[in-house]
Formats: C-alpha cells, sequence, structure tokens
C-alpha cells in the first residue's frame, strides 16, 4: 500500500485513460480510515447502472495490482453476495489476463 | 447520543397549525391542516409520542424538550417552511426556527425560508440578507410548490438570484421541501427534477432534497448519484420503519449502494412526527438490510459507521460544526 499522492494521481489518470472508452472516469476524493481510496466516478460513469461491474472488474483490480491498495467507490457498493457473483462471473478473464482473480470479500 | 453515536438532526420545526394561523380565506386550508394531521396518527400511536398534540402552535422550550431532553439528539437544525398558502404565518415561522435557535444556541442551527414568488423576489432577496446578517441563518429551506404561484428551483430569473445571494453571505448548503405535498397542489411542483440544472450552474452550492422527494424516490436517487453536490434527506423517511419495515429496507439499501453513505442525512421532522427517540433506538438497534435485499438486488448492508454518518456525522461536515467523538456501543445493542 502507498500513501504517495503522487502514485495515487498518476494510478488514477493511467486508469482514466481506459475508462474513457465508457465515456466518463473518476476522481480521487479521499481515503477511508481503513486506508482504502475514496473514488467518485464523473462524466457518463456517473449515475451508470453498471458503476458495481466497473468497480469490481477494472478498478479495483487495477488499484490493487499498481499499488496494493482497497478501493471505495460512492455510488457503486454492492453487497457482498453480490460481490461474490461479480468474482465468480469475471473469474475466466483474470486468468486469462493472468491477474489474481477476486476473492469476493473486497467490499 | 442514542448507543454512542452522536446525533444531528438536519430537520426540526417549531411549527404553527394552530387555528388562529390556518389561512380562513383559502378554502382548501383546513383540508390541509387536517390532512397533514392525518399523516401524523401512525406516530402518536407509539407511546412515547401518544400525549403530544398536532394542530398547535409549538415553542422552542417545548419542541426542545421533546427534541433534546427526551429525544437523545446532540444537535439539530430549527427549519423554516414557506407553505403560505393555508397558514398566515407560514407553516413553520421564520420568527419561532430563529428563537429555538437564540434559546439554544450550543445545539440549536438556524434554517431560514424565502418564497420569490409568496414575497415577490426583491424581498426575499431583503430577507436573505436580513435573516443571515441580524438571524445567523446557517442555511436556507424552500418550498416551490404551491397551489398557485409554484416556481421551478433552475428558474434563472426567481431561483438563481437567491442561490447566488446565499453564496454571497457565504451560505452554501440550501434545500428543499421535495416530493411530500401537504395538500392539494399539483404534485410534480414538488418533483426534484428541477435541481439538475441548477447544480450544474452552482457547483459550490450543496443541495438538499428532503423526504428523499417521496414519491419521486427514483428521480431523487438517480439525480443524487449522478451530483456530486446533491444530498438526501431522510427527513421523515426513517420513521415509516415501524409501520413497513420492508419499504424502508429497500429505499435505504438502495441509497446506501447508488448515492453512497456520506450523502444521506437523518431528519426526524419533529415536533411534526413527534419525539424521535423511538424511531432512532430502533434504527440504530435494528435496522439492517435483509438478506434477500442483500442477494437479490446487491444492496449492502449497513454498517455501524453508516448509522453514525446518517445519524450526524454527514450534516456536521456540511454545516462545518463538531459533533461529540461517537462512544463503542454497549455490546447487547451492537449491530
Amino acid at each position: 500500500m502507498t500513501t504517495d499522492r503522487g502514485a495515487i494521481e498518476d494510478a488514477v489518470a493511467e486508469l482514466n485513460q481506459a475508462l474513457r472508452s465508457h465515456g466518463g472516469g473518476v476522481e480521487w476524493i479521499g481515503t477511508t480510515e481503513q486506508g482504502a481510496l475514496r473514488l467518485r466516478m464523473i462524466g457518463m460513469c456517473a449515475g451508470c447502472g453498471f458503476r458495481p461491474v466497473s468497480t469490481a472488474a477494472t478498478i479495483r483490480p487495477f488499484f490493487r495490482e499498481r499499488l496494493d491498495m482497497a478501493v471505495e467507490v460512492e455510488g457503486a457498493r454492492i453487497s457482498a453476495e453480490a460481490e461474490q457473483r461479480l468474482a465468480q462471473a469475471l473469474a475466466p478473464g483474470y486468468h486469462r489476463a493472468g491477474l489474481r482473480p477476486l476473492t469476493g470479500k473486497e467490499e | 447520543m442514542i448507543d454512542g453515536i452522536p446525533i444531528f438532526d438536519c430537520v426540526i420545526h417549531v411549527y404553527d397549525m394552530s387555528e388562529g394561523n390556518v389561512r380562513a380565506s383559502e378554502p382548501t386550508s383546513e383540508h390541509a391542516r387536517a390532512h397533514i394531521a392525518g399523516l401524523q396518527a401512525p406516530t402518536r400511536m407509539l407511546p412515547q409520542n401518544a400525549h403530544y398534540p398536532v394542530t398547535v402552535r409549538w415553542s422552542p422550550e417545548e419542541v426542545y424538550d421533546m427534541v433534546f431532553t427526551h429525544g437523545g439528539t446532540d444537535l439539530g437544525m430549527a427549519q423554516t417552511v414557506p407553505i403560505y398558502d393555508w397558514f398566515d404565518d407560514w407553516f413553520a415561522p421564520v420568527r419561532a426556527q430563529y428563537e429555538m435557535a437564540r434559546r439554544y444556541p450550543e445545539q440549536v442551527l438556524f434554517c431560514g425560508g424565502v418564497d420569490p414568488v409568496g414575497q415577490g423576489p426583491d424581498e426575499a432577496l431583503r430577507q436573505i440578507e436580513v435573516q443571515v446578517r441580524e438571524m445567523g441563518a446557517r442555511s436556507f429551506k424552500f418550498y416551490n410548490g404551491h397551489l398557485e404561484g409554484s416556481w421551478r428551483c433552475d428558474d434563472r430569473e426567481l431561483a438563481y438570484p437567491l442561490y447566488r445571494k446565499c453564496l454571497d453571505l457565504g451560505v452554501d448548503v440550501i434545500q428543499f421541501h421535495k416530493g411530500s405535498p401537504f395538500g392539494q397542489q399539483n404534485m410534480e411542483d414538488l418533483s426534484p427534477l428541477d435541481l439538475q440544472r441548477a447544480a450544474r450552474d452552482f457547483p459550490d452550492l450543496k443541495f438538499i432534497i428532503h423526504h428523499a422527494a417521496f414519491p419521486y424516490i427514483e428521480e431523487a436517487v438517480n439525480i443524487a448519484s449522478r451530483f456530486p453536490n446533491i444530498y438526501i434527506a431522510l427527513s421523515g423517511t426513517i420513521n415509516a420503519y415501524f409501520i413497513a419495515p420492508r419499504k424502508v429496507q429497500e429505499w435505504i439499501g438502495r441509497m446506501l449502494g447508488e448515492v453512497g453513505v456520506d450523502k444521506l442525512l437523518w431528519g426526524s421532522e419533529a415536533a411534526l412526527q413527534g419525539n424521535p427517540r423511538p424511531y432512532l433506538e430502533s434504527f440504530v438497534h435494528d435496522f439492517h438490510i435483509p438478506d434477500d435485499l442483500r442477494t437479490g438486488y446487491g444492496y449492502p448492508q449497513i454498517t455501524r459507521q453508516d448509522k453514525e454518518k446518517i445519524l450526524g456525522t454527514n450534516f456536521a461536515r456540511l454545516m462545518k460544526v463538531d459533533l461529540p467523538l461517537a462512544e463503542p456501543a454497549q455490546p447487547a445493542a451492537a449491530s
């Protein structure tokens, strides 16, 4: 886990290059008491019904790989049960990409 | 505090529904008064609230006794309600809210109120100035849906000068009664949809949607999830947990997931809805998101930290005031 502001800002910028394809992105709005990054979706991502999917499939794995940090995205919080379902559904994709699979306990 | 959780109630009213305040010249006044009173029938069935009257004029001391002495509340905001359609001195008069804040300055903040149609735009602007500079208003409450004279919250001629005046005077939190019509006015005038352009045009203002705009709750959730400067006040909403727990679980679960816990605010609607303690204790001790809503809808479980935010720290952050620190839950009551 890093507390380097520059590293976090660089990672957010890098992620946002990918999220441009969604017509939106994220902005860094703080850090939780537990040390997780707090992000807010912007542009077309704000209010999108698929926020939990982008959070679980893209945003959390990205920050875990880059900075070893957990992430909370405002307005994209789902139940542990839903996290588990997403983790199972996304597992093959992570396997093919050589990434660590989600555990379903990221909330 | 309730079980170690500090309480900042974003909306209490020193209201006046006495006979003397009813506007006799308006034929629907008695209907509106009876409608508002009828809505309180379930709250008066609770033993803690059975003895509280409804259609009366409340004093600051009586509201303080209910909300603070017996209600477990630490801080509160006394809100003006500019409903002039049926009440000569408005439903919750400016002066009464001010008097409560003046009487209890350590615990009560004053929320002013104006109406650009009822008073005229120039007088409304002048009143904002007076209520901030001379009466210490920390926020303003707007009620834009009327029998005659409804106005849109994104009206550049009527509404925007009010918002600019608030900002000029250092008031950056403004509040709107949305949904929940008290009488026979057109309900669509109280839809929250007209807050979108206003929120875009005034990014430095925070807009609070009261009552979750019920029954426009879908719209309120969608808007609050897209605009970082729009918040939802659960004014009177959590109180329905006694009557329809399932509904409240669905509302709160959805808002936790889509709006985010940092933008949800507790409001009791006392004195109208009675002593807030039974609602607060129920929310702190019992409220949860049940299994089927978590598995079937993906709504997240609510945590004690979420409850602390909703019940106090979120509004304290908005109003830039300090709340007492939370204390650990009693083991038997921890959720």
